[in-house]
């Protein structure tokens, strides 16, 4: 075995097939388009791009690592919860080339390189030859080039989707899982393995939890108690490193973790294809076929050991990401972000396979052989890539090249404010793709002076996102209804005006026939401007500022489940009407005094709100999103209010509130400083003589080994699978189709009973109960609408309402029927099914 | 240090090989109609266009836009109509406005600007040249077939810069160039015109003794591939050459194998 630098490992000529396959990825999204300067757009790119824009011209500069954005969402805390590796990549990028190609260029950078670092890793890490490093390197473009979705993430259609951070987070997955593999090998890299472990932390959760908990499994490569302890210890140093790396940003996320939002939904599958896209057949095939030859032992004979724990390793890494995918949406994570590593680190196992049995072959046929395989996969990605440049164009001829685009902009002078002014709220509709995408006025801030808009991309960072949504959905004639534990409602001008100025937001920009009908019909908005198809209003009697006195009667509630609490209340008419929740231990309130309070605003900035008032004592709602890191530098409490707002009780005539750090915040900085100087230390001094191990040799049944975890979790895995609620949910489905509606209800309890989030359980009970309906079940029809009725308030209620005030009438029981009926007219009256009973009646 | 500008220029020269060609987008179709001092312009088929604009042409081929009748929308959609300011056409037979030649210029969604021409009076359709899109160009010869040579043609066309000029911020104002005259007396057979990137249907009209004939030469654009750099739409060639290689490769080891035994 060669003992050289990992420098030295690489030579010159290994940069030409980095750079050829880096061309071969940006040729394919177009490199003119790249460079272009006009504004990117397309998917959640769109949406991306006023974050990207505020941080690389203002917050990054002003040293705000995690600043607060109050552009959107009443306030959103930016990067608190999402990943902000990439986007100081795009603000740096952005200095050199400005901003627009450095959105692009930077958005794409990981995916541009992933296969060119597959290669370097595979060369300079695990000593594989050039030919299984370039094979392995045609499959990371293999995986980069598929088209079998464009949400799962890693590949080229997900990053033009929006997803950069995902490839992000890949690219540094693959560096960081070879560099553990060498870490357990050879006893060398710990620190380079938590580097990119920390990398790829700051770049996306995902592939962080993959590789993070697959490196359990190279204990098991372990051939003696020495190595193992040696093993274990290197896996201490390097995790606890990255993890002190983190620290300025992932300790605190941990600490607010509970106010996020889960988004856990689950796609299921309609094909076996979606598990196997045909880009990759060949690969797979022809590294199935090398892997036969593993039997032969002048195949064996090829692979340092290094190289053999790779492969097992990534095989297990492969298995760790196939069992989140399986019970993803069970422990509450979108289970479609975990099955790309399984694709990733197989095609990389299939190229180093590959390439290590052409070395079986004499020179010449090796080469011919190897140049064979290589204008296969070219030609078979070359006829599979289908969307990826009309997409490439799309998003980066950008919003200045859409002439809908153009056309809104006509409506911007109409809509401009700045920072403080009151929101804006806007109209989902499908149709606003010809502005480059559906997502493309959640950048508008960018365009109109920074004035906020209500909706914004990062959804499940927003404590206020499911009160921005159902109000979205009141004024959307096909609302988007995106947070699965918070469905929205239906075109509600009223209700939406109300809660409009509870959200301080005083704007309307709408597009669709039918909701533009809608708001004119209810007298409550003015039309101010129009640009066909796009008309704006303005909301009449608009009063609320940004900080009151509470006038409504307050009740305070526990902190557990507020969130749901929150909605209810916020969907709720009588309750809307009837109080103001806040939640947490109660607070001592002054009685109210006869004359209205003074309240002025003293300072209104991004990170620090100072007002005056002359109501001490006095509940104040601030019209802006709760967080932890907003705290009172004046005397006083806080506490959560309504649908996730602030509520202040003064104890002085100042309210001082700064955006600063909690105590856990402040001492994950500290952390990531020390570990930041550690690894300073460690490169100045050499780690050789002090941790470094011995090089491991391989243990015998190091296979069995390996093919025993991989069962295990297989096992585990199909358990899960088998005991899925979303499976019983989908056989619900099936039966119900067949005309068994009776049978489907069984399967509809069962998913009833196993699934967590609220507003799934609400979804399976309604079909548990419909489906017992149709079954002819009528008490137990009954008795299912009833519960749904009592302990649910999400999307499906107003039918339920509806339905059981029937089944109650059919049952002679009218008096329950009027009830129902009287509560569905009196909490959701513009919904299809208030209507529907209107007009029966 | 030789060698690292050695690599970069085999990377520009690679870069190089993948550079873009223009799109022409899929076009919709309109219906005009006209009352003495109205056109009306709407939109057959399912759909919406993006600032449309319609041009007439003129005596001396220049092409110009109709004042809008009012405010017109800057979209049209299924449905709806926009209205021009038309005056009728006093010409003489002899010129070429009395054809009352009409283009509809409109962006699609992606941006891509596209047009459309029309005649009010349309002239009778005759193939009097030889014509064809080469790389790029429209070329035009003597047709042998025809019996009858055109005093003089126009080259009726919009100008179509493709996809290829969306890298810079989209102009919402049409630009439409004059149509170009040929005589040829002047000029003579074969020729090459230049177009524009986006390779649009031609309307040729030939001046006649008989009258104007009409002749029209269909778009060159290739849908879905002007977009795919250079190594997508080679795959036929990348099969071909794996399966060369292949061949190469086997008798490579049949000849090892050979040699081996000897």
């Amino acid at each position: 075995m060669k003992n050289s630098s990992l420098a030295t490992r690489l030579r010159i000529r290994d940069f030409a097939p980095v750079l050829a396959l880096a061309c071969l990825v940006i040729s394919v999204v177009g490199f003119s388009f790249l460079n272009s300067a006009n504004w990117p757009t397309g998917g959640d790119a769109a949406s991306h791009l006023l974050y990207a824009w505020l941080y690389a011209e203002e917050l990054l500069p002003a040293g705000q690592l995690t600043p607060w954005v109050p552009e959107v969402f009443g306030g959103l805390p930016f990067l608190s919860y999402y990943f902000p590796l990439p986007f100081v990549v795009i603000a740096l990028l952005a200095k050199l080339i400005g901003f627009a190609p450095a959105f692009k260029w930077g958005g794409f950078l990981a995916a541009i390189l992933l296969p060119g670092a597959i290669y370097v890793g595979s060369r300079a890490l695990l000593r594989f030859s050039f030919l299984p490093s370039f094979f392995a390197a045609l499959g990371g473009l293999a995986f980069l080039l598929h088209e079998q979705n464009s949400i799962w993430g890693g590949n080229l259609l997900s990053t033009l989707a929006g997803e950069f951070s995902y490839s992000y987070g890949l690219l540094f997955a693959v560096l960081a899982s070879m560099a553990w593999a060498r870490v357990a090998s050879d006893g060398k890299g710990w620190v380079l393995a938590a580097v990119l472990e920390a990398a790829c932390g700051f770049s996306h959760g995902f592939p962080l939890l993959v590789v993070g908990f697959s490196t359990a499994y190279l204990l098991l490569e372990a051939n003696s108690r020495t190595s193992f302890w040696r093993i274990f210890r290197h896996l201490s140093y390097g995790h606890l490193l990255a993890f002190s790396l983190l620290g300025i940003w992932l300790w605190p996320m941990l600490e607010m973790h509970s106010l996020t939002i889960p988004n856990d939904a689950s796609f299921p599958l309609t094909s076996w294809t979606d598990l196997l896209p045909k880009s990759l057949w060949p690969l797979l095939a022809l590294g199935s076929a090398a892997a036969f030859l593993l039997y032969s032992q002048r195949m064996r004979a090829l692979w340092q050991a290094g190289q053999w724990l790779a492969l097992r390793y990534f095989f297990i890494c492969a298995i760790v990401a196939a069992f989140a995918f399986i019970i993803g949406d069970r422990i509450g994570l979108a289970d479609i972000r975990f099955f790309p590593l399984v694709w990733l680190f197989g095609m990389l196992m299939c190229g180093w396979l590959l390439g290590q049995a052409l070395l079986l072959l004499p020179q010449l046929s090796r080469y011919l052989l190897a140049l064979a395989f290589s204008f296969l996969l070219l030609g078979w990605l070359a006829e599979n890539v289908q969307e990826a440049p009309e997409w490439g164009f799309w998003n980066h001829s950008g919003l200045d090249a859409k002439p809908q685009w153009n056309n809104l902009k006509t409506l911007f002078p109409a809509m401009r404010g700045e920072l403080w002014s009151p929101r804006l709220l806007f109209e989902h509709d499908p149709d606003n793709n010809d502005l480059g995408s559906t997502r493309s006025l959640e950048a508008l801030p960018v365009f109109l002076n920074q004035r906020p808009v209500l909706e914004g991309l990062y959804m499940e960072s927003a404590l206020l996102g499911p009160a921005v949504y159902l109000v979205q959905s009141e004024v959307s004639a096909r609302p988007s209804s995106p947070l699965v534990r918070f469905p929205g409602a239906s075109l509600d001008p009223e209700f939406a005006a109300r809660h409009m100025n509870f959200l301080h937001a005083d704007t309307l920009l709408l597009r669709s026939e039918r909701a533009r009908q809608a708001i004119e019909q209810s007298g409550l908005f003015e039309r101010i401007a129009e640009a066909p198809p796009f008309a704006l209003y303005q909301l009449r009697h608009f009063d609320s500022t940004l900080l009151a006195v509470v006038n409504q009667p307050i009740q305070f509630l526990p902190r557990e489940n507020w969130m749901e609490n929150a909605f209810d209340w916020f969907r709720t008419r009588s309750k809307f009407n009837g109080y103001l929740p806040v939640y947490g231990d109660p607070l001592p309130i002054a009685i109210k005094p006869a004359a209205p309070a003074q309240i002025a605003n003293k300072k209104l900035s991004r990170h620090e709100l100072v007002f005056a008032t002359d109501a001490i004592g006095q509940p104040h709602l601030l019209k802006m999103a709760f967080h932890p890191r907003w705290q009172l530098a004046s005397k006083g409490q806080i506490r959560i209010a309504g649908p996730g707002y602030l509520l202040i009780v003064p104890e002085e005539n100042e309210i001082h509130l700064v955006y600063g750090k909690t105590r856990i915040g402040e001492l994950g900085a500290w952390a990531s400083l020390c570990a930041a100087l550690c690894i300073g230390y460690f490169c100045l001094t050499g780690l050789k003589r002090k941790v470094c191990g011995q090089p491991l040799i391989e243990p015998k049944n190091a296979w069995l080994r390996s093919l025993a975890t991989a069962l295990l979790i297989l096992g585990l895995a199909i358990y899960f699978a088998h005991n899925a609620p979303e499976r019983a949910y989908a056989r619900g489905w099936s039966l119900l189709d067949a005309g068994q509606p009776g049978a489907a209800s069984r399967e509809f309890e069962i998913a009833y009973e196993k699934r967590q989030s609220a507003a799934k359980k609400e979804e399976a009970l309604f079909w548990l109960a419909r489906a017992a309906q149709q079954a002819g079940e009528l008490a137990r029809a009954r008795e299912h609408f009833g519960l749904l009725t009592n302990q649910y308030h999400g999307y499906w209620l107003p039918e339920s309402l509806y339905t059981l005030a029937e089944l109650e009438r059919q049952a002679g029981n009218e008096g329950a029927a009027i009830a129902l009926a009287q509560r569905l007219k009196t909490e959701y009256p513009n919904t299809p099914w208030a209507l529907k009973l209107e007009k029966q009646s | 240090m030789k060698r690292i500008f050695k690599t970069i220029q085999y990377t520009l020269m690679v870069l190089g090989l993948f550079m873009q060609f223009p799109v022409h987008a899929e076009g919709v179709s309109f219906q005009l109609s006209k009352t003495a001092k109205i056109l009306s312009l709407s939109l057959s088929g399912p759909g919406t266009t993006y600032y449309p604009a319609v041009f007439v042409l003129r005596q001396n081929g220049s092409w110009e836009q109709l004042a809008p009748l009012g405010k017109n929308s800057n979209t049209l959609s299924t449905g709806e109509i926009q209205r021009f300011v038309w005056k009728e056409n006093r010409n003489s037979p002899e010129s070429i406005a009395s054809l009352d030649a009409l283009m509809v210029r409109y962006f699609e969604a992606d941006g891509v600007g596209l047009g459309q021409i029309s005649f009010f009076n349309h002239p009778k359709t005759e193939h009097l040249l030889r014509s064809e899109y080469s790389a790029g160009q429209l070329n035009l010869s003597a047709a042998t077939e025809s019996q009858l040579m055109p005093k003089a043609t126009w080259i009726l066309a919009p100008h179509e810069l493709g996809a290829a000029a969306l890298t810079l911020p989209l102009q919402t104002r049409h630009s439409q160039p004059s149509a170009q005259r040929i005589d040829w007396s002047d000029q003579k057979l074969p020729t090459t015109l230049q177009i524009g990137d986006g390779r649009s249907e031609v309307f040729l009209v030939h001046e006649t003794e008989q009258g104007f004939r009409l002749q029209i030469v269909p778009g060159n654009y290739l849908p879905n591939s002007e977009l795919r750099s250079f190594w997508l739409n080679e795959s036929k060639t990348w099969f071909s050459l794996a399966g060369i290689t292949f061949l190469l490769a086997i008798a490579s080891l049949a000849l090892n194998r050979r040699k081996a035994a000897a």
